[in-house]
């Protein structure tokens, strides 16, 4: 369970950028899809997931803004920014090469 | 549903966060835990068990560490403005600025009608710019248009004559093509009564070269401009609507110019009429002029720098094609001037604009300032609200952003009212500036103007915006909460306050000062004495066609019977014409001799206004004879020549003698054809009325026939009632000549004026706002010193101060704001008198009647601003005012 978490911490960033890249999503929501993609293997309650979400608007990596749709209430919707679609291209790459090194490693193909 | 958000509290309260900020990340959260228990339920988990499970999801303490992480590092601030700020901060600031005027509507309407005019004035001023000097012509790349023009000893921009036109075409290098054109008058026969109209003589490849098409048919091709060519023409638009109803079947009619038959082609479009009036007639210049060869200049002539090539190298190149020619025909030489064709065709226009556009300015200063000064009390009156609002966690930055959304929001709506107030004006001034001297300019408010507008808007915003900014610095939030609701300015705004009122009780006094000169200028010049009289006096044209009339003869009794005949109609006391009249559109100059001196050497040779008068042109006219005597029964055409001269001219040339006796020769007979001098006459204001006095001669109809003239009526009975009669009479001797021009000659020096009457009212209205508004500012600052000072007087009251101390304690710090205002005018005044210099008239700059008169004006109104809270501070009542902290 300890290793998940320190994985879990690692990718956290790239997550809720990869997420909020192609529209807006308020916290909860990015929170269940995590949770649905995962198949429930990752889960982030609202306790981790908003430092996350304040640590990246910090950085400048997304933005939020509240946001009154009809017949619903107030919520804040983030979106990526110019620098947080740099940094999820980096992040994106970087990861993908090391989960295949990690794989060339341990992989079945060597096993 | 559970209380999420006092749950939330519990962990995010000690972290002391700004409350706005702690604000949204509660609503943030509660928003996630509500619908994680909201899914719960619908999954069938029990409500106490869906409860702990989401709180549970609260309970890290990572939530904490983080936070405070984040609070520590950044103030909250930055974070809120960038998450909420664009989307909600601006619709909330907006929102709560609108709210804020709409609560002070007293303050919001002075504002924003003081701000609106100024942006009005500024903006119709701009438009003047805009259109004569910006955009003064709608054809291809006016800027690389330059003007050719002769220079002889004796004339600085001279025409052209039309082989040295040829010569230039050929040989010049800097220039890609050149055009040229004459400006003459057609007898036309049209649809209607026959009429004299302006017609253009123009160059091969006049239209291409100023980029212009057609309305209607074609424009000249290069074949109507060989020597046996069918004669065509083109109908200006404006004379096409007007006299042929727009007509397209015109366009290959055959017409009658000077009773000769040419066809339409084709209608020109308006701007082929560059400055001048509407032209009516368009002929090709080859093959249709009379001058051919050297030996007459009277082209106006342009040329279009070749890519690369500065006015500079232009006339480098034109001077040595002048030296060329000089060398191979030296009976003709002459030097060369190149002009852009902006600056020689508005140059004149140019520093009466500057100055209007300086008035503009200085108003929309002044009335910036006054607003600048209102929201500077409005903001000590809020003092205690920011105050409130900081203590909650506003920072002020936050504040001064609120504060410069209400004065962009001021702004814009004075922006608009501004540019509204603007159109209105602007179609007023279409109304009163001269047209029929140049060029129908219709002033508009087009992109540039908007822009303009806006930019005026934005700079008054940012002006007043920041103004409280800048005065409230150094005044701490607990001394604003002490203070009391009626929270005193602090030393910063009261400082700013004086500043603001100094500069505008300054800008005031420039203002009046030179609309003062301006005005005095006007007046000079309305009470000029023109030499002639200008009452009951009804001027028209008339020129005789060479065909009908070919003998001298037969033009000299036309002129006889025609003159004979107005003499007769009623309430006409006398007729006479002449070949120029004062203030009109032509004038003949040139050199003369004078009989005895050698012959003026080519360098120092005099120009002189020449005319040929009838005998009773002076008594038309009113021109009083000095001495000797006008015309007599005598000088008939075979009589020996007399020539009577000005004033000037006897000054110039018989200073202290008497001139009449001597003779003079102005060229116009055989060589050695002498007029003898018979009498001198007054001097008449030529160019216009506040024009300066030329030396001018006239000689006599009789001696001298001329094909046209210009016809002079004095009558007993207004003008007006005489021009059907007029015309019916020179329809009985000649039914197809046309008549051209009747106006009264009052008109005509009315109009010779008119740029100068509108300019000068423009500056005055301006410089009475400015005064106007100096005032109110003066009053508004005396005001305030006034009520925060109420204890005091009251103090000074109860100790027992007479009413008459209390007043001129406050007119004395009144007084010292005009008296600071006036010392910074003086510096300011002897620069703006001399930039207003060219358009003075009988004024000195240095005028002390004049700045004696607007110091007075300034300190009148400076004191009647003064007055009044200076009589209502001694209403005080000492007991309500020791009570009033």
């Amino acid at each position: 369970m300890t290793t998940l978490n320190e994985l879990k911490k690692g990718s956290a960033e790239l997550l809720i950028l990869f997420l909020v890249e192609s529209r807006a999503r308020h916290g909860y929501e990015i929170s269940k899809m995590i949770e649905q993609r995962s198949a429930g293997t990752l889960r982030f309650n609202a306790a981790s997931l908003y430092p996350l979400l304040y640590r990246l608007e910090q950085r400048g990596w997304i933005q939020g803004c509240w946001v009154e749709k009809p017949n619903q209430r107030r919520r804040r919707y983030y979106r990526v920014t110019r620098a947080g679609k740099a940094v999820l291209r980096q992040q994106r790459s970087t990861w993908s090469a090391f989960v295949a090194a990690v794989n060339r490693i341990i992989g079945p193909d060597y096993a | 549903m559970p209380d999420w958000r006092s749950e939330i509290l519990q962990h995010v309260a000690p972290l002391r966060m700004d409350p706005l900020r702690e604000q949204s990340i509660v609503a943030e959260l509660a928003d996630h835990l509500d619908q994680h228990y909201r899914d719960l339920l619908a999954e069938g988990t029990p409500e106490e068990i869906a409860r702990e499970k989401v709180l549970r999801g609260l309970s890290d303490n990572e939530l904490l560490r983080e936070l405070q992480r984040i609070t520590r590092m950044d103030s909250a601030l930055v974070i809120h403005d960038r998450a909420a700020g664009f989307c909600q901060g601006i619709r909330l600031d907006l929102r709560y600025a609108l709210r804020a005027l709409k609560r002070s509507r007293g303050f919001s309407v002075i504002a924003i009608a003081t701000l609106a005019l100024g942006i009005a004035a500024n903006t119709a001023v701009f438009s003047l710019v805009n259109t004569v000097l910006m955009k003064p012509f709608p054809i291809r790349d006016p800027h690389r248009i330059i003007m050719l023009w002769d220079r002889w000893p004796d004339v600085d921009r001279g025409p052209m004559s039309l082989d040295d036109f040829h010569d230039f075409q050929h040989q010049s290098h800097s220039l890609s093509e050149m055009a040229a054109w004459h400006i003459t008058y057609y007898n036309i026969l049209g649809p209607r009564e026959p009429d004299h109209v302006l017609a253009a003589r123009v160059s091969q490849g006049f239209f291409k070269f100023f980029g212009l098409r057609p309305v209607r048919g074609r424009l000249f091709a290069d074949s109507d401009h060989r020597e046996n060519a069918p004669p065509v023409a083109l109908l200006g638009r404006q004379y096409w609507s007007s006299v042929f109803g727009s007509d397209p079947g015109i366009v290959g009619r055959v017409i009658s110019l000077d009773d000769k038959p040419f066809t339409v082609i084709g209608i020109a479009p308006a701007e082929a009429s560059l400055d001048r009036s509407p032209i009516a007639v368009w002929v090709p210049l080859e093959p249709t002029t009379p001058w051919k060869g050297r030996s007459t200049n009277y082209l106006e002539v342009f040329g279009r720098l070749a890519h690369g090539v500065s006015l500079k190298e232009a006339h480098a190149d034109a001077n040595d094609i002048a030296r060329r020619l000089a060398l191979e025909f030296p009976a003709h030489a002459h030097g060369i001037v190149v002009d852009s064709m902006v600056h020689s065709m508005f140059g004149d226009a140019q520093p009466t604009l500057l100055v209007l556009l300086s008035a503009g300015c200085l108003l929309f200063l002044v009335s910036c300032a006054n607003v600048a000064n209102l929201v500077l009390a409005r903001a000590i009156s809020r003092r205690r609200e920011f105050a409130v609002r900081e203590s909650l966690g506003a920072s002020r930055f936050r504040l001064a952003r609120q504060l410069l959304t209400e004065s962009a929001l001021l702004a814009g709506v004075s922006g608009a009212v501004g540019t509204l107030l603007a159109a209105w004006v602007i179609h007023l001034l279409n109304r009163a500036w001269p047209h029929n001297m140049s060029r129908p300019t219709i002033f508009a408010v087009d992109a540039r103007v908007l822009m303009f507008a806006i930019v005026a808007s934005a700079i008054a915003a940012l002006f007043f915006g920041l103004a409280p900014a800048f005065g409230g610095a150094g005044t701490s939030l607990s001394d604003s909460l002490k203070d009391g609701v009626r929270a005193t300015g602090g030393y910063g705004h009261k400082r700013l306050r004086t500043v603001l009122v100094t500069a505008e009780i300054a800008i005031s006094t420039v203002l009046l000062l030179s609309s003062g000169l301006l005005l005095r200028s006007f007046w000079k010049v309305e009470h000029t004495d023109p030499g002639f009289r200008s009452d009951h006096v009804l001027t028209f044209g008339l020129s005789l066609p060479a065909t009908r009339y070919p003998k001298d003869a037969e033009r000299s009794i036309f002129f006889r019977d025609l003159l004979a005949r107005l003499e007769h109609l009623p309430g006409v006391i006398s007729a006479g014409g002449a070949t120029e009249l004062p203030m009109g559109t032509g004038s003949t100059e040139g050199g003369f001799e004078i009989e005895g001196r050698p012959p003026f050497k080519p360098d120092e040779s005099p120009t002189i206004e020449k005319s040929v008068v009838t005998p009773d042109y002076f008594r038309a006219m009113g021109i009083a004879v000095l001495r000797g005597r006008g015309s007599a029964a005598q000088d008939t055409e075979h009589a020996p020549k007399v020539v009577m001269i000005n004033e000037e001219l006897a000054r110039l040339y018989w200073p202290n003698q008497n001139p009449v006796g001597k003779r003079i020769d102005l060229g116009w007979g055989k060589e050695g054809d002498w007029q003898e001098i018979v009498g001198v006459i007054a001097n008449l204001r030529y160019g216009a009325l506040d024009k300066p006095v030329v030396p001018a001669a006239y000689v006599l109809s009789t001696q001298y026939p001329v094909r046209g003239l210009e016809i002079a009526v004095h009558s007993s009975i207004p003008s007006n009632e005489l021009v059907s009669a007029i015309r019916s009479q020179v329809k009985e001797i000649d039914p197809s000549l046309p008549i051209a021009n009747i106006i009264t000659l009052r008109d005509i020096v009315g109009e010779s004026v008119s740029s100068r009457r509108s300019s000068t009212a423009l500056v005055s209205v301006f410089a009475l706002l400015t005064a106007i508004l100096a005032g109110i500012g003066l009053f508004g600052v005396i005001s305030y010193s006034v009520a925060q000072r109420t204890r005091e007087i009251g103090i000074r009251m109860a100790l027992g101060a007479a009413l008459g101390d209390i007043r001129i304690m406050v007119l004395r710090e009144g007084l010292a704001l005009i008296a600071f205002g006036l010392a910074v005018a003086a510096p300011v005044s002897f620069v703006s008198a001399r930039l207003l210099s060219g358009l003075l008239f009988g004024v000195h700059a240095g005028d002390a009647y004049t700045i004696a008169l607007a110091v007075s004006f300034v300190a009148l109104v400076g004191i009647l601003a003064c007055y009044l809270p200076a009589s209502r501070a001694t209403r005080v009542a000492p007991v309500q005012a020791l009570r009033s902290e």
